[in-house]
């Protein structure tokens, strides 16, 4: 898959990593990759999350609005399916009540000394060989459900009355404006 | 150049803006939503075959999601240093090496690493790549998200969700600072008031 700079072979693993070094930098800066910042968000102790991610949506769908109109994006999202995104979504929730950590915040985390985050691409790697395993379960089960892909809910002009995106984003910086003033950061 | 942007703690809103505009960065670069997924398969690829076949006579595919991981690694180090959070710590924020946090921490890390392999598997993309890809009006990353954070809070909040704000964190540490200064301040505007109720 390419972007419109469509950038040849190697040079790309160097785009990739000077990218990576500015999203590193960026997840650090923000501190939503703290597992401490997490757990204080998903008990209502904190807004710093919150804030972040619900900013980040709001500002993300606006601007990408903007910039697939102007071409320089194109629209392009993975296959997903209902019963896949539904019940990956509680095992999801269920590893980060119980270490505030997702795979990208542990590796941020490591880079910030905390080292205890090894453990969990340990149990990433012990878990990657049993999934495999139980792939052709999968195959029988889950991913027979729906075969119907949920694609983008909405693609079409953004000043229009029938676009959600803008109830959702404005619902969400509705929300984070409310916890700035209801919730410690 | 104001270097206090990149010094200072920033606030929830400015982390907000600036992760989207790295979003976008990655979408107009690439043609995709940055996330960890396609990056790790490559490289557990790479390792399964290595054990496989003994033997690492060659390098594994570097595409632009391996040196995303690479990136990442050096941004997150640069960008706790220049917090000034940086902190070597073995066990969770939850205690020491002598509170029985060692069991604790790897048997939750490992555990934790485990089910979040399942999500994606299930799920096929990554938490924050889920996160990238709702900015594009995906349903799937839309439903994902809502039902982990909903499940996630609903856990903590039922099991209970450990110390959060520990001596781990710079956040912490200065909200338990804070906490102290207000009490004593209270008591003593309490005591100045006791005075002149006397009088």
């Amino acid at each position: 898959m390419t972007g419109p700079l469509d950038i040849p072979g190697n040079w790309k693993l160097l785009v990739g990593v000077f990218f990576g070094i500015i999203y590193g930098f960026v997840l650090a800066k923000s501190g939503i990759c703290q597992r401490t910042a997490v757990k204080d968000f998903l008990a209502f102790r904190s807004s710093l999350v919150l804030k972040t991610v619900f900013t980040a949506l709001a500002a993300g769908m606006i601007l990408f609005f903007f910039f697939r109109y102007m071409r320089l994006v194109e629209l392009r999202i993975g296959e997903s399916y209902l019963w896949g995104s539904l019940i990956g979504g509680l095992f999801a929730g269920g590893a980060l009540a119980l270490t505030g950590l997702t795979p990208m915040g542990a590796l941020i985390s490591i880079a910030g000394g905390r080292i205890y985050a090894v453990w969990f691409f340990v149990g990433m790697l012990i878990a990657t060989p049993v999934v495999k395993a139980v792939e052709s379960f999968l195959d029988k089960s889950v991913y027979q459900w729906s075969d119907e892909e949920l694609g983008a809910f909405y693609e079409g002009y953004f000043f229009d009355w029938s676009n959600p995106v803008i109830y959702i984003a404005g619902g969400l910086l509705i929300f984070a404006v409310a916890s700035h003033f209801t919730m410690k950061e | 150049m104001n270097w206090n942007f990149f010094k200072s703690k920033w606030s929830g809103f400015s982390g907000g803006i600036v992760l989207a505009l790295v979003f976008m960065l990655a979408l107009f670069l690439f043609g995709e939503m940055p996330g960890l997924g396609d990056g790790m398969k490559i490289l557990s690829r790479y390792c399964k075959d290595a054990v496989d076949y003994g033997e690492l006579d060659r390098l594994p595919p570097l595409d632009w999601e391996v040196g995303l991981i690479i990136g990442l690694f050096i941004g997150g180090l640069a960008g706790t240093l220049a917090s000034g959070e940086f902190k070597f710590m073995f066990f969770n924020e939850d205690g020491g090496p002598f509170s029985g946090a060692v069991t604790k921490t790897v048997l939750v890390g490992i555990l934790g690493g485990a089910l979040m392999t399942v999500a994606v598997q299930l799920a096929g993309n990554s938490v924050f790549g889920f996160i990238a890809e709702a900015c594009e009006s995906s349903s799937g990353a839309w439903l994902f998200i809502l039902v982990m954070t909903v499940s996630a809070s609903a856990f903590t909040l039922v099991f209970g969700g450990g110390s959060g704000s520990g001596g781990g964190s710079s956040t912490g540490s200065d909200t338990a600072g804070k906490s102290a200064k207000t009490a004593k301040a209270s008591a003593s505007r309490g005591g100045r008031r006791g005075k002149g109720g006397e009088k």
